[in-house]
């Protein structure tokens, strides 16, 4: 009978959830997409059995991802209570029914044979963790709270309702909110912003861009939602099939994608957008109302003001300066002209960020790069930047308390947290609360960060697994999955409209197969902090304010014509939860408000003192890492090298020959900031100046699957420099490498021979615009008929020719 | 072969490789929805991973004319089915719906089906797969879980074929294009999979394997692949090189 | 051309019931060792089995590897009883006599051995013994008669019946007199298996035309075994290096070249464990190894043709599997042993007379062709997975496993352990034969045809 027990346990959550699906018509339509008659609903619920532990029949729920940064919405497969199968949620706007390989993985979180089982308290910071109920757990906190002293609460960067409580309880607690920013893109974020003009990123009409220039973005890897991908299906299936252009020092998936990867020598990449500033302007093709829009943001009155570092523009020396090809800019001027003057509404798309912000001047490559968008009036028109409108509202009242809900991620700089880290290390923190931040893995100086947070008096952290943050808590709390919880996001980028995110409990608690014990006794992080709360919201639970952000939404205006119609707020209610979430797609941006191109820096020399420029990067399904506790997260190929439960070092294929570099000869990689040792990768798309380290992983201590395995990039970040704001300059770190004695096989998918086609067009066939399949073949064999053997041939009767 | 004419259905997939960004969605999407066994450092070691779609990855040219292009490669349900003839039991064998199946009850494990497959998309469990225990919460219910010295292969996602035929004749319908959609092909974020029935004459499948640039793999080994591959573009090749050369 | 000794009956009687009748001393250390080998390799059976096939070196692409070349193997051995029974027989070579026995025997036990290979490649043989024997009227689902896989088992347990049978007419006369030359249990057991023979010329006519019967009867086996072997390859067409036409008479006279090798390894150790030096001659070596260089040049005529049809396509997947085979390390050194070991050195040496007539080297040479002769199914069989058609990115490389190792050294400990078995009980040179080569030989008429026979004992 344990699946009744199941039932009752989670009886609150569960039967109020499934009572709003059953009422309402709404809630339907999204499990009518999914395979499930709507009527099924209505024989549920009189007797006290949820219609999804009907033996056989699956049901699918919406809630939102906890491996997404953009607040993508997922349908959740449920059966008895068990979470089956996660999909991308087809209704939400930015995922289109659409998930990447890691979202796959949250499932095996929520069921992660290691995750906390109970709350865990030591005394000293060397004793070892006892299990404590969390009845003692939520007196301690209560006591740690109402100490006076430092206090800090570490999270993600937040954004929405989420911030708002941390905000409330920072205020009422007095705590300070950090959030980390060591690898991120901060500087995209804040110079978007400004050139648009807006309080959040806009949006990609990547489907209808005809021609797009990307600067590092790597949008199709780990940037964006996951609708961006979706987005650049429709982009190369159009009538009129899209051409992209990838300008990055490594290839990422989106280079890998892209028409044309121009690879740039890291920080120069500045020079190309000024070279198409002054080819557009200069060509006389560009619109002369947008040049002047250009100039005015700018600041200049003339083209040759842009160029501060005075370089000059030609495809030629900037070729030189880049280590391109000349000829490939030539082409790209070219095919960027002719865009110009073949529509009257030329639909190029001008993307930044990503590998771009990894430069000390990355705020001013990204802004002018950016602002290239106004110079071929790109701006707020189809296939360009789509501006987000405000939000509705930016912050509710409830009970008397303000909670702000801002619209937009924000980090804290490298400075700061130097600054904060060295407060701790003085041992004058009192409190440090974490939640869902490796911080000791993601600060570059590891030893420094763990010394100063063990010097703090009291560390509480809540999580599903341990870490090695976690670990080094004195106090740990079992936190809840997105699966098991209430959640709600303002989607960042949203998709040129109003758009609202909301997740909801939709599997029980996992039970022991007797069904005699809970396997974890875990608590939703957002709880425990309202109910630490003694202002207004104090007796609320998240779900009670996720009803006050619906309420709210179904009393503004912009409740009209929007996703979901109903007669009363509840019923709306139930219909945001069954679509996860409420959109407007009416509610759009009228413009740019004070936009700003600040380009005082675009070009910059980034020093290879030690040879190597070290490029770190966001592997497509480890992310940040932070995912990468089970074995689908580990088990999943690396796209490019199919690399698996490890990480490694990519290295051109030919440098590596020329050091006498095998496939996983172990090399050590040092830095002025460190060293560290992985297995070499070689493959042939990897710059003869560079090399690149995925980030993530090297976690001591992270489940048995993910525990010890590969190294920590971060180690070697050098940080001597932080860039224009105080934010780590993570490409901008110049590595030797050396070989060790040691080898190692290589755990990947990848076979032994290195995969180059035994014939071109097999298996993979490549045709030319307008050519068949057919034809593709024709000219494919017969070009490997003429290299194979017919070189040979002619050779042959031609030296037979000679000797008559 | 009556049989097969008189069936309403004839699966069948397309795969659009100029959209395919290599980002292994359709693979943890199988594996999740096919109870397929976690694949551990030391299967990859031992080249016995087991993905039932697996993207491969060709290099062309050298830095910095350099390309990595995709295929995703599954099942091709060939509809003359090298894999079939060879299995001394049936345990692979064709339904009237146009899939090849993998009987594991009655597969004895000699592997000469996976020899016999062109395309090297059939998998043979050397160990007995284990979930811990908690993992075994996620066991898609709908799928066998396979035993140590079974041959496995895709299903083109029989049970959820099997769910969209069921609900459709429960609820007096026609299964419309787009109904059923295998795991794989409802994850793939760019839409490069397309999956329909072919005997739909405006199913996008039948859209699809008649595009210009639709091509099948191997077409000389004459396995009538029910998997068809739109080709890569490349605007910037040069289709008239050969002209005036020769 | 054969120069023989007269010998009288006792004489030969008594040598060549020599190991039956008595234990010759190095009997017993010699079966202990192989005991200890045949033990410990069913013991490496049974973990296989309990653990899965995980602990052997296969993977994808390469699904069969070290199993499946030693069932090809010893399939070939076996063709040593074909070869010398009932070919040589029907063609009455007459130095055929003294080995014929050996060599069928050798033939059923490599038969039997070869057997195991496929159910231990399976993993868990009770599943083949559950779907493979239809037992089952009611449900059904026959084996699938288009899968080599269900001919195999077949054509083998043809050969198997028919060899057994050849092997157990012949022996009858030799029951007799073991039977006339015991006492207690023994006695009684010969006499059972002796079938009441009393040496009467309708006896020895039945037994005759019987041998004459089978041989006839084996010869379709001669071409049908080693051809549906091959046929296991051949109808792969996804495989390069398989799908080849030629395979079927590829495989039969490399298994004739191998089988005959066998059989001359067996008579030198028959010569030296025995001392049946009057039995087994130099004469006879240089008869086999003349038929050997035959044989031998027609298999190496075959391997080219089958290199060179697979060229002609100029087919990229191709060249590249030749271009393993042959050309990358450690596959060159396995070719180049390969082709020196199976032709080059053998070969060689029979080409001489003072070779052909010296037992060291017939003996060492024979052993050389039979290593030779696996790397061949090793080379045929691996490459070829490894380089399975255009999908480079999952081209793997193979190499057995421990446990494999261990199982290939069991299967020779146990053909020598049953071989050496069979020794102690019963003659290993055909009495009978040993003195019908003696005697005078003459024609008589089986209805229409005419056939050699003896007269009388
Ligand atoms: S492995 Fe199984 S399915 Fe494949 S041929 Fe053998 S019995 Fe048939
Ligand atoms: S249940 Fe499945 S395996 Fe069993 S007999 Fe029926 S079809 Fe075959
Ligand atoms: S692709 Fe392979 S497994 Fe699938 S039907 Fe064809 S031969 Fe069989
Ligand atoms: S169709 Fe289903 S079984 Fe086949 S590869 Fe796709 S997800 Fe896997
Ligand atoms: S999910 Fe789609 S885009 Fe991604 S690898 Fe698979 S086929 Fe390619």
């Amino acid at each position: 009978m344990s699946s009744l027990d199941n039932t009752k346990s989670n009886k609150v959550s569960r039967r109020k959830f499934m009572g709003l699906l059953g009422g309402t018509a709404l809630g339907a339509v999204i499990f009518e997409a999914c395979g499930v008659p709507e009527q099924e609903y209505i024989i549920q619920s009189p007797v006290d059995m949820p219609e999804d532990y009907v033996k056989g029949e699956d049901n699918w729920y919406a809630t939102t991802s906890d491996t997404s940064e953009h607040g993508e919405s997922i349908i959740v497969r449920i059966m008895q209570g068990r979470a089956k199968k996660i999909e991308g949620n087809p209704d939400f706007p930015n995922t289109l029914g659409k998930h990447r390989a890691v979202t796959e993985t949250e499932i095996q979180t929520l069921y992660h044979p290691d995750r906390i089982s109970g709350p865990l308290y030591r005394k000293t910071s060397s004793g070892n963790h006892r299990p404590i109920s969390w009845k003692e757990a939520e007196l301690m906190i209560k006591e740690s709270l109402s100490a006076k002293g430092n206090k800090s609460i570490i999270t993600k960067s937040l954004r929405g309702m989420n911030k708002g409580i941390i905000d409330q309880f920072a205020n009422e607690k007095g705590l300070k909110h950090l959030t980390l920013s060591s690898l991120h893109d901060y500087s995209m974020y804040e110079s978007s912003k400004e050139v648009f003009g807006t309080k959040s990123l806009p949006y990609f009409d990547i489907k209808n861009s005809d021609l797009i220039i990307s600067f590092g973005l790597d949008f199709l890897g780990t940037w964006g939602p996951v609708e961006y991908e979706n987005q650049f299906g429709n982009f190369r299936g159009k009538d009129h099939r899209g051409y992209m252009i990838q300008i990055e020092p490594r290839m990422s998936l989106t280079a890998a994608a892209a028409d044309t990867w121009l690879c740039s020598d890291p920080g120069r990449e500045g020079l190309i957008a000024l070279m198409i500033a002054d080819q557009i302007i200069k060509s006389g093709k560009g619109n002369s109302a947008n040049i002047d829009k250009f100039k005015e943001l700018t600041g200049i009155s003339d083209i040759s003001e842009l160029n501060n570092s005075s370089a000059s523009l030609d495809a030629k020396s900037v070729g030189s300066a880049t280590g391109i090809d000349y000829h490939k800019l030539e082409k790209l001027t070219e095919k960027l002209i002719s865009h110009l003057e073949s529509n009257d509404h030329s639909k190029i798309l001008f993307l930044s960020g990503g590998a771009t912000s990894g430069y000390p001047n990355s705020k001013s490559i990204n802004s002018l790069v950016l602002g290239l968008n106004y110079l071929t009036g790109s701006v707020n028109k189809e296939g360009g930047i789509i501006l987000n409108p405000d939000n509705v509202f930016d912050n509710i009242e409830i009970n008397g308390e303000t909670l702000n809900l801002p619209q937009s991620s924000s980090w804290n700089s490298l400075d700061y947290w130097n600054e904060e880290i060295e407060n701790w290390k003085s041992g004058s923190q009192d409190l440090i609360i974490v939640r869902g931040v490796d911080l000791l893995n993601e600060i570059p100086g590891k030893s420094v960060t763990t010394e100063a947070f063990n010097n703090s008096k009291m560390s509480i952290g809540f999580g599903t697994i341990i870490n090695d943050t976690l670990e080094r808590c004195d106090l740990i709390l079992p936190d809840n999955t997105s699966m098991q919880s209430w959640g709600s996001d303002i989607p960042e980028p949203r998709t040129g409209y109003q758009v609202f995110a909301f997740g909801q409990p939709v599997a029980s608690a996992p039970y022991t197969r007797d069904g005699s014990k809970k396997l974890y006794d875990s608590k939703s992080f957002y709880n425990v902090l309202l109910s630490q709360m003694e202002n207004g919201l104090s007796g609320l639970t998240y779900m009670d304010l996720c009803k006050e952000i619906s309420n709210k939404i179904y009393e503004s205006s912009s409740y009209n014509n929007s996703s979901i119609v109903a007669s009363n707020s509840d019923d709306f209610f139930k219909g945001i939860m069954a679509r996860g979430g409420w959109w407007n797609v009416n509610k759009k941006s009228s413009g740019p408000k004070n936009p700003k191109i600040n380009i005082s820096n675009v070009v910059t020399n980034i020093n290879r003192n030690n040879n190597f420029h070290l490029i770190p990067f966001k592997s497509h399904v480890f992310g940040d890492g932070n995912s990468m506790s089970t074995p689908w997260a580990q088990g999943s190929p690396d796209p490019l090298t199919s690399i698996t439960w490890d990480s490694w070092v990519e290295i051109n294929t030919k440098t590596a020959e020329g050091l006498k570099i095998k496939q996983g000869d172990i090399l050590k990689i040092t830095s002025n900031s460190g060293s560290i040792e992985l297995p070499a990768y070689l493959h042939p798309g990897v710059p003869s100046n560079s090399v690149s380290v995925p980030i993530g992983l090297g976690k001591q201590n992270f489940t048995r699957y993910a525990s010890e395995r590969g190294s920590n990039i971060v180690e070697l970040i050098d940080v001597s420099k932080l860039n224009e704001d105080g934010n780590v300059p993570w490409n901008s770190t110049s590595v030797s490498i050396e070989k060790t004695k040691n080898k190692k096989k290589i755990s990947k998918f990848e076979g032994t021979v290195p995969a180059i086609a035994v014939e071109p067009g097999v298996p993979i066939l490549t045709v030319g615009p307008n050519e068949s399949a057919e034809e593709g073949f024709h000219r494919a064999h017969e070009e490997h008929l003429d290299h194979t053997f017919g070189d040979h041939f002619n050779d042959k009767k031609h030296n037979e020719e000679e000797s008559h | 072969m009556v049989a097969e004419k008189q069936s309403k259905f004839k699966w069948g997939m397309a795969i659009d490789i100029d959209k395919c960004t290599g980002c292994q969605a359709c693979v943890l999407a199988c594996q999740a929805e096919n109870n397929i066994p976690i694949n551990t450092e030391d299967n990859f070691k031992d080249a016995r991973g087991i993905e039932w779609i697996r993207v491969e990855r060709y290099w062309e040219g050298e830095f910095p004319d350099v390309k990595a292009k995709f295929i995703p490669i599954l099942c091709m349900h060939c509809d003359n089915a090298p894999c079939e003839p060879v299995c001394p039991v049936y345990a692979s064998y064709h339904t009237v719906e146009g899939l090849n199946v993998q009987v594991y009850n009655r597969c004895v494990g000699t592997r000469y089906c996976a020899n016999g497959c062109p395309y090297l998309v059939r998998f043979f469990n050397y160990w007995e797969p284990e979930w811990p225990e908690s993992f075994q919460n996620q066991l898609n219910p709908d799928v066998t879980v396979r035993s140590r010295g079974i041959m496995e292969k895709c299903t083109m996602c029989i049970q959820r074929i099997r769910r969209g035929t069921r609900k459709a004749k429960r609820d007096n319908n026609e299964v419309m294009d787009g109904d059923i959609s295998p795991a794989c092909v409802q994850a793939c974020p760019t839409d490069a999979m397309v999956f329909g029935n072919q005997k739909d004459p405006n199913s996008k499948i039948n859209k699809m394997k008649n595009d210009k640039r639709s091509y099948t793999l191997l077409d000389h080994l004459k396995t009538n692949s029910n998997v068809w591959y739109l080709a890569k573009v490349d605007e910037d090749t040069d289709t008239h090189s050969k002209e005036g050369g020769h | 051309m054969q120069q023989r000794r007269q010998l009288d009956e006792k004489q030969i009687n008594r040598e060549l019931l020599n190991g039956n009748l008595a234990t010759p001393k190095w009997y017993y250390p010699v079966m202990g060792v192989l005991g200890v080998g045949v033990l410990i390799g069913f013991a490496t059976i049974l973990y296989m089995f309990n653990r899965g096939l995980g602990v052997t070196g296969l993977a994808r692409p390469v699904y069969w590897g070290l199993f499946i070349t030693t069932f090809v193997f010893w399939v070939g051995i076996s063709h040593a009883g074909i070869m010398i029974s009932a070919i040589l027989r029907l063609t009455q070579a007459e130095w055929r006599r003294p080995v014929t026995r050996a060599a069928e025997l050798l033939t059923v036990f490599s038969l039997l051995t070869a057997l195991f290979f496929p159910l231990m490649h399976a993993g868990r043989p009770w599943r083949i013994a559950y779907w493979l024997i239809p037992y089952d009227w009611a449900r059904g689902i026959w084996p699938n008669v288009r899968s080599p896989l269900f001919w195999d088992p077949i054509a083998i347990g043809t050969y198997l019946t028919g060899s057994t049978l050849f092997l157990f007419v012949a022996l009858i006369p030799d029951l007799a007199i073991l039977r006339d030359r015991t006492t207690g249990i023994k006695k009684t057991i010969y006499s059972m298996l002796a079938l009441g023979w009393r040496g009467n010329p309708r006896q020895w006519q039945l037994q005759v035309v019987a041998g004459i019967l089978l041989s006839a009867l084996m010869l379709p086996i001669f071409v049908s075994v080693h051809s549906i072997v091959s046929w296991d390859f051949a109808v792969t067409p996804a495989v390069e290096g398989w799908h080849s036409t030629i395979f079927a008479p590829y495989f039969v006279i490399g298994a004739v070249h191998s089988g005959v090798s066998a059989v001359v390894t067996m008579m030198c150790l028959m010569r030296w464990l025995w001392k049946w030096n009057n039995y087994i001659r130099p004469e006879h070596f240089d008869a086999l190894a003349r038929l050997l260089i035959i044989v031998a040049t027609a298999w190496l005529a075959f391997t080219f043709l089958e290199l060179i049809f697979s060229l002609y396509g100029r087919d990229a997947p191709e060249i590249a599997l030749r271009e393993l085979q042959i050309f990358t390390w450690p596959w060159n050194l396995i070719f180049i042993t390969f082709l020196l070991t199976g032709y080059v050195i053998p070969v060689g040496c029979w080409l001489f007379k003072s070779c052909r007539n010296n037992i060291a080297i017939m003996f060492w040479t024979s052993i050389l062709v039979n290593v030779g002769m696996w790397l061949e199914r090793f080379l045929i069989i691996v490459p070829g997975l490894a380089r399975k058609q255009v999908f480079v990115y999952t081209w793997e490389g193979y190499w057995p496993s421990p446990v494999e190792w261990v199982i290939l050294v069991w299967s020779f400990a146990w053909v020598s352990f049953l071989m050496l078995l069979f020794a102690r009980f019963f003659p290993l040179v055909p009495l009978f034969e040993a003195k019908e080569s003696q005697v005078f030989t003459t024609e008589m008429k089986v209805g229409r045809a005419t056939v050699p026979m003896v007269i009388r004992e």
